[in-house]
């Protein structure tokens, strides 16, 4: 290649992001374009938008992208994998889009083995709609409607997705990644590879969550707020592959 | 095998950051292992002070700058 | 040598016939015979059937196949057809073609299992959000479910727009004999130009840019800009796409309107009122939108005054007044829940609204 060791990779777009300093969904959306590049498919991969801070995604990737209602990826991702099953085909969710509107959604397409791959990123908060309560969202934890901390006994508490998700049969890999460190990003775009290779291979529904900095929602400095997910959020939700193989 | 540490990298390498775009989240900086990194002086257009590299020649190419930009506006080269 | 055809099967075979790529649905009665037969015909053909978890995933996955390229179908029952007006308001947004057939059962509410034509607001009026249209079709028989369910998805690909056909619930029970098979009875496809696929996703190979479908337009101007877009769009179809049959208007001093079922009970009806010494005709919308305005005001200025039968409280009522403009009067019969109108209610009514004139 160039004289570059590191640089953008092919399946990424050269725009410039509308994300806050610090936020975790380019790093993600860098993550996942790495693995598409290294695996070669990006010609062949139709991604899923959420809704969320992550609905412009299609801006950022150079592949094809389409929008989808709020927490119907994963319906939308079977729609589009069960007619050009060989194609590659992703999700891209945020807590809200995943763990709170499209929980009927994920839940299905996993126990149906759908062939497709969900990146869930998970911090917590609705960064978009300026930072409520998040089915993930730490009990205590202050949002814009829970200013007082989650109170478990209103609220409830934390849904852990990938625990969930790697209980159903038709799930062949479900793993959590934080990218709150370097070294969390060199997890994380392992799991990402693997989860895809999986779909390669046809084996069933991969998912990874990536536990990810929302500097805004949390009302936190960025090196402050990744800090938070490093020592507070991978306390609450482990860095872990909970499945792989069916 | 004798025993002596080496002060200079068998390689050089250096980091080259796309100002325009910097948002000064300050990630960079802080995983720099040789601290290489620091926010600068110059106001970019967005309002932030970028992250300018000091090529003093002993960045590793380690890439950590690299993964936790956000902006992805990192890009690490040979020297 | 004929055939015995029950309505929600010549949707299947008309589908079929019209080049159905993938169909995905929830049970829902009155339309459960859809999804049993196609579990068991769609797979044996190479094509893709799905029994969805609810139908919100089930529209969502046609939004998927449509995104794709391919044909895709749901069909339901006027609360399953409630669930998917926000996937509706993006397959409209995001020009999408797809068909979705609604039988429409009793309500509002859980309802019942019978037949109406309760859903008319909703078809044509959105029950999603925004300023959109689908094409609407309201056959009135076995016959006309199949070639509308043919024809549907060339439609669709024509407008790059979601087409929408309705039923009763008895019309889609119903067994009718019919002359022979409906496939060869049907006459020939709808001749089309190829569509533009330009838009579809299937991967951005061999050279092509990655492309994209959307519906947030944040920037100042593009939304209004694609509302206006759409607007032009709609009017084409307005241009090309209305349909309605006129029986025995052209001496009429009283003319029926009704679409479906109550039209047929209204033909009846026409026919007995005839035989005493009544000139009715009947207006049968087939497209509920575009609606057959045209038709209807010509006979305005000819005919002495206008019933409309609905199986609902009054719904496409409103639409023929609005177009009537009070030159005539216009009253409405009707029976809601369910309830199946009588020829002998009808030409009771039709008897009192000429009492009164």
């Amino acid at each position: 290649m160039s004289a570059s060791r590191f640089s953008r990779p092919d399946a990424l777009t050269a725009r410039a992001h509308n994300y806050c300093p610090g936020c975790g969904h380019g790093i993600a959306h860098r993550l996942v374009a790495e693995v598409i590049d290294e695996l070669g498919v990006r010609e062949r991969t139709i991604a899923v938008a959420p809704v969320g801070c992550a609905v412009f995604a299609y801006d950022y990737w150079n592949f094809d992208v389409t929008e989808a209602p709020h927490g119907r990826p994963p319906a939308v991702a079977t729609g589009i994998k069960r007619v050009l099953p060989d194609r590659i085909v992703f999700t891209y969710q945020g807590d809200g889009d995943l763990a709170a509107i499209g929980t009927a959604e994920i839940i299905h397409a996993a126990n149906r083995g759908e062939n497709f791959t969900t990146v869930f990123v998970n911090n917590t908060v609705y960064g978009m709609t300026s930072g409520q309560m998040a089915p993930t969202t730490l009990p205590g934890q202050r949002t814009l409607t829970t200013p007082a901390g989650r109170d478990p006994g209103r609220d409830g508490h934390p849904l852990r997705v990938t625990e969930l998700v790697a209980s159903l049969d038709g799930v062949v890999y479900a793993a959590r990644a934080s990218i709150a460190t370097p070294s969390g990003v060199r997890t994380a775009r392992a799991r990402l590879l693997e989860a895809f290779r999986h779909q390669l291979a046809g084996d069933g529904f991969s998912l990874v969550e990536l536990l990810s900095p929302c500097p805004a929602g949390l009302g936190m400095e960025p090196v402050t707020a990744a800090a938070w997910v490093a020592q507070e959020l991978e306390k609450y939700y482990p860095v872990h592959v909970f499945k792989n193989g069916r | 095998m004798t025993g002596r540490i080496r002060k200079e990298p068998a390689v050089r390498f250096r980091v080259i950051i796309d100002a325009s775009r910097c948002k000064a989240c300050n990630l960079c900086i802080v995983h720099c292992p040789r601290k290489l990194l620091a926010l600068g002086t110059e106001l970019n257009a967005l309002g932030y002070k970028p992250v300018v590299f000091r090529d003093d020649g002993s960045c590793t190419g380690c890439g950590d700058c690299y993964r936790m930009c956000p902006e992805c506006i990192i890009r690490i080269e040979r020297a | 040598m004929k055939h015995a055809v029950q309505g929600n099967r010549a949707l299947c075979d008309g589908a079929i016939a019209g080049g159905l790529d993938a169909y995905y649905a929830y049970p829902i009665t009155p339309q459960n015979e859809i999804s049993a037969y196609f579990s068991q015909v769609l797979p044996e053909r190479g094509k893709v059937f799905l029994q969805a978890e609810s139908e919100i995933a089930a529209i969502n996955m046609v939004f998927g196949s449509a995104v794709a390229g391919k044909r895709a179908l749901t069909t339901s029952s006027s609360p399953g057809i409630s669930l998917m007006q926000e996937t509706i308001s993006y397959l409209c947004a995001c020009e999408l073609p797809c068909v979705i057939a609604n039988v429409m059962r009793g309500g509002p509410g859980l309802g019942n299992i019978s037949g109406s034509q309760q859903d008319y607001f909703q078809s044509t009026r959105g029950g999603g959000h925004g300023d959109y249209r689908m094409l609407v079709l309201a056959p009135a028989g076995a016959m006309e479910i199949f070639t509308f369910a043919r024809d549907a998805f060339a439609l669709a690909e024509k407008y790059r727009n979601p087409v929408l056909i309705v039923y009763d619930g008895y019309l889609g029970q119903m067994l009718e004999t019919v002359d022979g098979d409906p496939a060869s009875l049907a006459g020939p496809l709808l001749p089309t130009e190829p569509p533009d696929r330009s838009w579809v996703l299937d991967g951005a190979s061999a050279g092509r840019p990655p492309r994209k479908i959307r519906s947030l337009l944040m920037q100042e101007g593009d939304l209004e800009a694609l509302n206006w877009r759409l607007h032009a769009k709609y009017e084409r179809m307005v241009s090309a796409e209305v349909r309605w049959e006129e029986i025995s208007v052209e001496d009429a001093e009283v003319v029926l309107v009704a679409f479906g079922m109550a039209a047929r009970v209204c033909t009846a009806a026409c026919k007995r009122l005839r035989a005493e010494g009544v000139r009715a005709g009947l207006i049968r919308p087939i497209t509920l939108w575009p609606f057959p305005e045209q038709a209807i005001a010509r006979a305005a200025d000819r005919v002495r005054r206008m019933l409309v039968v609905e199986m609902n409280l009054g719904q496409m009522v409103e639409d023929v007044r609005r177009v009537v403009a009070g030159r005539i009067p216009v009253d409405f019969h009707g029976r809601p829940g369910g309830s199946l109108v009588v020829e002998e209610d009808i030409v009771a009514a039709v008897r009192r609204s000429g009492a009164a004139s």
